[in-house]
């Protein structure tokens, strides 16, 4: 694939002109900023933790994360028809980030005991619907999918 | 490896443009949503927090919320696309590449970080060995200064991307060559995306959108759901009020710059004119609860106090700590329904929600609208 950005070996040319430039000075600025601010208000922010926290967010993301997750997606390309294997990866990618997203509420972190209006709801049962509801309509994408190809191997029309 | 990456249509460049545009718009959108209450809440010299439309913090932290958590597969997504770029070759072209390559760790980790923060303070969960508040604001300036360094090394790329989408394909040479299942298999990774951050805003969204409710299997709160029917954040004993608040000596201060300082009793307070005021109780971590208030107009009590035109309070609670005192500005001040409650919904006030006196307002944050009032500062 060429592109008018992309240079005559394929690769993405460097970065470059006014918008750049403008972006760069600007945005590394508004960084500047909240740096000398983090350190300004360092009772709050305590500054070791918080780079910890940011630099270590982006690590587990490249060095665990995205790993795993590339290689589930390959092993799944690898070993599943598209037909099927797609919407199963879909669906798995999906419960992991409700799971993920709900983890503190399944957990029951921010319950305050006497305080009936903290995570008021059953958690379990929630994400189990929303799983649930998740798989049982990838499963019947899945099953029109099945009975359509074996028609189309039949030789009958779709 | 590579050619498989090549030919996997989530891995494109419009792909990672059409995520990138709708996480930039996103993050703007919590940004600035972000900040509007950073100043409610700490306020400087030239904000002044308007006492209407009564129920736009709601609408802001209601968006900001949203916005976050529809935000969350938008990320993932988007990082997951373009994770094989973060092994090009060569690494680094030039100083401007350097720097750009360089942007991303504030980008990547202020994402993640921003989102994982939020997500845990809506759920009142607080790993993070720092103050919440205090970090999730500094990192959202770290957060979008790397968005803007990456919106000006990207916007010519995303702009081809996304014209290329606009064209016909069989008129465009750039995307003849691609195959009906590469931009079928796109259409559909960016439905699903879409469909993920969709489904998972409606899932929370109903803590402040009422009609929705029903469907909020996810959220943290219910606004129907706590002492008197709806949401408290920090309960009487929590506080550590419940004996003062219960004690027949309580009385409400009225000092600073008056004509007449008062010290009023309940029954006092109870024989001036009462008004009635249907406003929400809107948190910054996103749920709302609307409720009909009675009690004093503030200005009907700064009035009696002889309090000059125009002033400001503060306002100070029986309990001690970062909340214990707000800042009510002039045109809050003023406002006929700010008031000082004594019921919700025809009830006396509960001691989770601020008996004997609490005050609420219109266009507050939930932190500010102060319970278990003792005393009322008149600034000139």
């Amino acid at each position: 694939m060429t592109s008018p950005e992309r240079t005559t070996d394929g690769a993405e040319p460097g970065p470059g002109g006014w918008l750049f430039w403008t972006g760069l000075a600007l945005g590394w600025a508004v960084m500047a900023y909240a740096v000398r601010g983090a350190l300004m208000d360092s009772g709050g922010t305590n500054p070791d933790q918080l780079v910890r926290w940011v630099i270590g967010g982006a690590l587990v993301h490249d060095l665990v994360v995205a790993p795993l997750v590339t290689g589930v997606a390959l092993l799944l390309a690898w070993r599943a028809p598209s037909w099927w294997g797609k919407p199963l990866g879909v669906a798995a990618a999906f419960s992991a980030i409700v799971v993920l997203f709900s983890w503190p509420v399944l957990r029951g972190y921010g319950r305050h005991p006497g305080n009936s209006s903290t995570l008021p709801r059953n958690y379990t049962a929630g994400v189990a619907w929303v799983i649930g509801g998740v798989w049982v309509v990838t499963l019947v994408l899945i099953g029109f999918r099945a009975l359509r190809r074996g028609r189309m191997d039949r030789g009958e029309p779709s | 490896m590579q050619a498989r990456v090549a030919a996997d249509p989530r891995r494109g460049e419009r792909v990672a443009s059409w995520l990138g545009l709708a996480l930039g718009v996103s993050f703007t959108v919590c940004f600035l949503t972000g900040l509007y209450s950073h100043f409610a809440q700490h306020p400087p010299s030239w904000f002044m927090l308007s006492a209407r439309p009564a129920g736009l913090y709601r609408v802001t932290q209601g968006v900001h919320v949203a916005t976050g958590i529809a935000a969350v597969p938008l990320l993932l997504a988007k990082l997951w696309s373009v994770y094989p770029k973060l092994f090009v070759r060569p690494p680094v072209r030039s100083v401007a590449h350097a720097l750009e390559r360089l942007s991303l760790l504030p980008l990547v980790g202020g994402s993640i970080f921003m989102l994982f923060s939020g997500v845990a303070n809506i759920d009142l969960w607080y790993p993070l060995p720092l103050f919440f508040p205090a970090g999730h604001y500094w990192v959202a300036w770290l957060t979008i200064g790397a968005l803007v360094v990456h919106i000006g090394a990207k916007a010519t790329t995303v702009r081809h991307a996304l014209a290329r989408d606009r064209r016909p394909a069989d008129l465009d040479p750039t995307t003849a060559t691609e195959g009906a299942d590469l931009r079928r298999g796109r259409r559909r990774f960016l439905l699903s995306v879409g469909a993920a951050s969709g489904l998972l805003t409606l899932l929370t969204v109903g803590e402040t959108v009422r009609p929705l409710r029903g469907l909020a299997l996810l959220a943290p709160r219910d606004p129907d759901v706590g002492t008197q029917g709806f949401p408290v954040n920090r309960t009487a004993e929590e506080a550590g009020i419940v004996d003062e608040a219960s004690s027949g000596g309580w009385r409400l201060m009225v000092t600073g710059a008056v004509e007449r300082p008062l010290a009023l009793s309940l029954e006092q307070i109870s024989r001036f004119p009462q008004r009635e005021a249907t406003l929400p109780i809107a948190c910054v971590e996103g749920w709302s609860a609307s409720r009909r208030w009675r009690g004093v107009p503030l200005s009907a009590v700064l009035e009696a106090a002889g309090a000059p035109t125009g002033a400001s309070v503060t306002v100070r609670s029986l309990e001690s700590g970062l909340y214990a005192q707000s800042d009510v500005d002039a045109d809050q001040a003023a406002d006929p329904d700010t008031l000082l409650a004594l019921e919700v919904d025809g009830d006396r006030l509960a001691l989770d929600h601020g008996y004997p006196l609490r005050l609420i307002g219109p266009n507050r944050p939930g932190v500010l609208q102060t319970k278990w009032l003792r005393e009322i500062e008149v600034h000139p």
